[in-house]
C-alpha cells in the first residue's frame, strides 16, 4: 500500500478516536486536544482533493480554533467549568467524576452512528464522483458524531465542540464537490467565527455566574 | 470605486469603527442612522454603469466587484431591496435611541445589514448560505449582551442555523447534477429531502421552530425583534433566489408540499402557542412563527405556472407592516421590561396603567400582526387569505385560525396589563423620546391600514423588479 493510503487510514482512525474522546470526555483540555487532532485528520483527508496550500488553510484554521477556545478556557479547572453548567449538579465537595453509564450511553450511541455510517459510506462513494472511501467514511463519521454530541449536550462548550466536529466532517465531503478558494476562505471564517462566538458565550457565562 | 464597495465595504468599515466609539452611545446611533439613510437613498438615486458628471470630473460606478472569481452584483432588481434593508436598519437604530439596549446594537446591527446585502448580491448565490451563517454568529452576540448568561434558546438558534448551511451547500452540487441528468428521479428525491431539511432548519419550520419562543423569552426584546426581522427577510429571500436560479423547480409538486405543509404547521403551532401563552416575550415568539408561516403560504401562491409569479408581491408586501408592528411591539416590551424587570404575566398585572402609551402601541402592534381591520397588517392579510381561499381553502382556514389564536393571546396580554382597581390613575411613565416613537408607530400602523394604496403597490413593484417580471401582470 502506498504511503498516502496508509496516512489516510491513519487519519481516519485518529479522527474516530478524537471524535469519541470529545463525546465522552468532560475535561476541556482533552476535548480541545482532540479537536486539534480532528483538524489534522481533516487536513490529511482533504489534501487528496485539494492542493497542499489550500488544504493547509484547514489545518491552520483548526489550530487557531483550538487556540481561541483554549485561551478562553485557560485558568479554569474542569471542576469550576462543570459547576457553571446546569446539567451537572456536582457540589463543590464532589470531584468532577461522571458516572460510567454516562460514557457507556454515549459510546453506545457512537456505535450506532458508526453502523449507520459504515452502511452509508459506500453509497456516497457511488453518488459523489471522485470521493474516496476513506473521505466518505471520515466525513460521515465526524458529521454523525458531531450530530450525536449536539443532541445529548446543552452546555455552551459542548455545543460549540459538536458544531465544529460536524462542520469538519462536512468539509471533508464538500472538499470533493467544491474547490473554490472563496468557499475555503468563507468556511474558515465560519469555523473561526463559531470558536470566537463560543469563547464570547463562555466568557459572559462565567461573568454572569461568578 | 464600485457599487459593492459603496454598499458593503463602506458600511462594513463604519460598523467596525463604531465598536471603538460604543461609549458614546448617542453618537454611535446617530452615525448608524445617518449612514443607513445615506446608503438607502444613494441606492435609489445614484446611477450605476453610466457616466456621472460633477463639474469637470466625470466617472462611472460599476455595479459589480469580483473577489476570488466570484461576483458581487448590485443590479436593478436588487436595488430596491437594498434600499429597504438600509431603510429598515435606520428604523431599528433610530428606535434604539429610546431603549436601553446594549451599546453594541448599532455596530452589530449594521454588520448584519452589510452581510445581508452581501448575501443578496453574491453570485453564485449559494455562497449566501455561508454569509448568512456568519450573520447568524453576529446575531448570537447580539442576543447575549455582556453580563447575561447565554440561554438555551440562543444555543439552539446557533445549532439549527449552522446545521442548515451544509445541507444548502450540498443542494447546489446536487442540482448541478440534475441539470446534467434531468431524468434522474432518485437524485431529485434526494434534492427534495435535502432542500426541505436545509431550508426547514434555516426558516425555523416545524419542528425546528422551538428556538424562537425561547429566544423571545430570554433575550432583550429589542435585540430579539431585530434578529426575528432578519430571519423573516433574509432566509425567504435566499429561498426565492434559489428558486430563480433553478426555476424548473417552480413546477415541482414537492415545492407545493413543502410551502403549504410547513406554512400550515407553523400558523397552527403559532396560533395555539399564542393562545395559551403567559409570557409577553414568548407571545412575540409565537407571533413570529405565525408570520413565517404566513410568508411560506404567501410564497406558495407564487409557485407553479409563470403567471403566478407576481404573487410574490404578497410576500414582499408583508415586509412593511411587519417591520413597523415588530418595532412597536419590541419598543413597548422594552419599556415594560425596564419598569418590571420581567415579562411573565403574573408580574405585569396593572402595569399598563402606568405605561399607557406603551400598552396602546403594544395593543396596536398585536392587532396588526393579527390582521385586524384598519391596522397595517390587515390589507395584506386579506389578500393572502382570499388568495389561499381560492387555491387551497384548508391553508386559508389555518391562517385565520393562527390569527384568531394570536388575537386571543393578545387580548389576554392586554387584559393582564390593564387589570387594576378603578381608583388607580392612568399615566404614562415613558420618556419623551419613547412617547415620540410610540406616537410615530401608532400613526404609521393606522395610516398604512387606512391608506394601503399609498404603500403596497410600491412593494409589489419591488417584487417585480427583484424577479424581473416587468412584463407580467399580477
Amino acid at each position: 500500500m502506498e504511503l498516502f493510503g496508509i496516512a489516510k487510514i491513519f487519519a481516519l482512525i485518529l479522527a474516530t478516536i478524537a471524535a469519541l474522546a470529545i463525546l465522552v470526555s468532560i475535561d476541556w483540555r482533552w476535548s480541545i486536544l482532540s479537536l486539534a487532532i480532528i483538524y489534522l485528520a481533516e487536513f490529511t483527508l482533504v489534501v487528496e482533493s485539494w492542493s497542499l496550500t489550500i488544504a493547509l488553510v484547514k489545518l491552520v484554521t483548526g489550530l487557531m480554533v483550538g487556540a481561541i477556545l483554549g485561551v478562553s478556557l485557560s485558568g479554569f479547572s474542569t471542576k469550576t467549568l462543570l459547576l457553571l453548567e446546569e446539567p451537572y449538579t456536582i457540589t463543590s465537595n464532589t470531584n468532577p467524576k461522571v458516572p460510567f453509564s454516562f460514557r457507556l450511553f454515549r459510546l453506545l450511541l457512537a456505535g450506532m452512528v458508526g453502523m449507520v455510517v459504515v452502511s452509508f459510506a459506500p453509497g456516497l462513494v457511488r453518488v459523489v464522483p471522485g470521493i474516496s472511501y476513506e473521505q466518505s467514511l471520515g466525513g460521515l463519521l465526524l458529521f454523525g458524531l458531531g450530530l450525536i454530541h449536539l443532541s445529548v449536550s446543552s452546555q455552551t462548550l459542548r455545543v460549540i465542540l459538536g458544531l465544529l466536529t460536524l462542520l469538519a466532517g462536512f468539509e471533508i465531503i464538500y472538499s470533493v464537490m467544491e474547490t473554490s478558494t472563496l468557499v475555503t476562505g468563507l468556511l474558515a471564517v465560519v469555523n473561526l467565527g463559531i470558536s470566537l462566538t463560543g469563547a464570547y458565550l463562555f466568557s459572559i457565562n462565567i461573568e454572569g455566574k461568578l | 470605486m464600485n457599487a459593492p464597495l459603496i454598499w458593503i465595504g463602506f458600511p462594513g468599515v463604519i460598523a467596525l469603527g463604531l465598536f471603538f466609539l460604543v461609549r458614546y452611545r448617542r453618537l454611535v446611533i446617530c452615525i448608524g442612522v445617518g449612514c443607513s439613510l445615506l446608503l438607502a437613498f444613494l441606492v435609489l438615486w445614484l446611477p450605476l454603469e453610466s457616466v456621472i458628471r460633477i463639474g469637470p470630473i466625470s466617472f462611472v460606478i460599476p455595479e459589480y466587484q469580483t473577489i476570488f472569481g466570484r461576483q458581487f452584483i448590485l443590479d436593478t432588481g436588487n436595488r430596491s431591496l437594498v434600499f429597504f434593508l438600509y431603510l429598515s436598519a435606520a428604523f431599528w437604530f433610530f428606535g434604539s435611541l429610546a431603549t436601553h439596549v446594549d451599546p453594541r446594537f448599532t455596530p452589530l446591527g449594521l454588520g448584519i445589514t452589510v452581510l445581508l446585502t452581501s448575501a443578496l448580491i453574491v453570485r453564485p448565490f449559494l455562497y449566501a448560505a455561508i454569509i448568512i451563517e456568519i450573520a447568524v454568529l453576529i446575531c448570537v452576540v447580539l442576543l447575549t449582551p455582556s453580563g447575561h448568561s447565554p440561554g438555551r434558546g440562543v444555543l439552539r438558534f446557533l445549532t439549527f442555523q449552522t446545521l442548515g448551511m451544509p445541507f444548502i451547500l450540498i443542494i447546489g452540487w446536487m442540482l448541478s447534477g440534475i441539470e446534467a441528468n434531468p431524468g434522474d428521479s432518485e437524485l431529485f428525491l434526494h434534492v427534495a429531502v435535502t432542500a426541505a431539511l436545509g431550508f426547514g432548519l434555516l426558516l425555523s419550520v416545524f419542528p425546528f421552530h422551538t428556538w424562537i419562543p425561547m429566544v423571545a423569552e430570554e433575550a432583550e426584546p429589542f435585540n430579539s425583534a431585530f434578529v426575528f426581522n432578519f430571519i423573516c427577510i433574509a432566509i425567504p429571500l435566499f429561498g426565492i433566489n434559489f428558486l430563480e436560479r433553478y426555476n424548473w423547480l417552480y413546477s415541482s409538486p414537492w415545492l407545493f408540499v413543502f410551502f403549504r405543509l410547513s406554512g400550515f404547521l407553523l400558523v397552527i403551532t403559532g396560533g395555539l402557542g399564542a393562545m395559551f401563552q403567559r409570557h409577553l416575550g414568548r407571545l412575540l415568539g409565537y407571533a413570529i412563527l405565525i408570520e413565517i408561516g404566513n410568508s411560506l403560504l404567501a410564497m406558495s401562491l407564487a409557485i407553479g405556472v409563470v403567471e403566478n409569479r407576481p404573487n410574490f408581491g404578497i410576500f414582499f408586501s408583508m415586509f412593511l407592516p411587519r417591520i413597523i408592528s415588530l418595532g412597536a411591539w419590541a419598543l413597548s416590551m422594552s419599556v415594560i421590561h425596564k419598569s418590571t424587570g420581567d415579562l411573565a404575566y403574573p408580574n405585569l398585572t396593572g402595569v399598563g396603567r402606568q405605561q399607557a402609551a406603551a400598552t396602546l402601541a403594544l395593543s396596536l402592534a398585536i392587532l396588526s400582526f393579527v390582521g385586524f381591520p384598519l391596522t397595517a397588517g390587515f390589507p395584506i392579510r386579506l389578500v393572502l387569505w382570499s388568495g389561499l381561499g381560492q387555491q387551497f381553502p384548508l391553508a386559508a382556514y389555518a391562517a385565520i385560525v393562527g390569527s384568531i389564536g394570536l388575537l386571543i393571546g393578545g387580548l389576554r396580554a392586554i387584559a393582564v396589563l390593564v387589570m387594576g382597581t378603578d381608583g388607580k390613575p392612568w399615566q404614562s411613565l415613558a420618556s419623551r423620546g419613547e412617547h415620540i416613537l410610540f406616537s410615530l408607530a401608532i400613526i404609521l400602523i393606522l395610516f398604512i391600514g387606512v391608506l394601503p394604496q399609498w404603500f403596497f403597490p410600491q412593494l409589489f413593484r419591488m417584487a417585480r423588479l427583484f424577479l424581473k417580471l416587468e412584463g407580467l401582470s399580477g
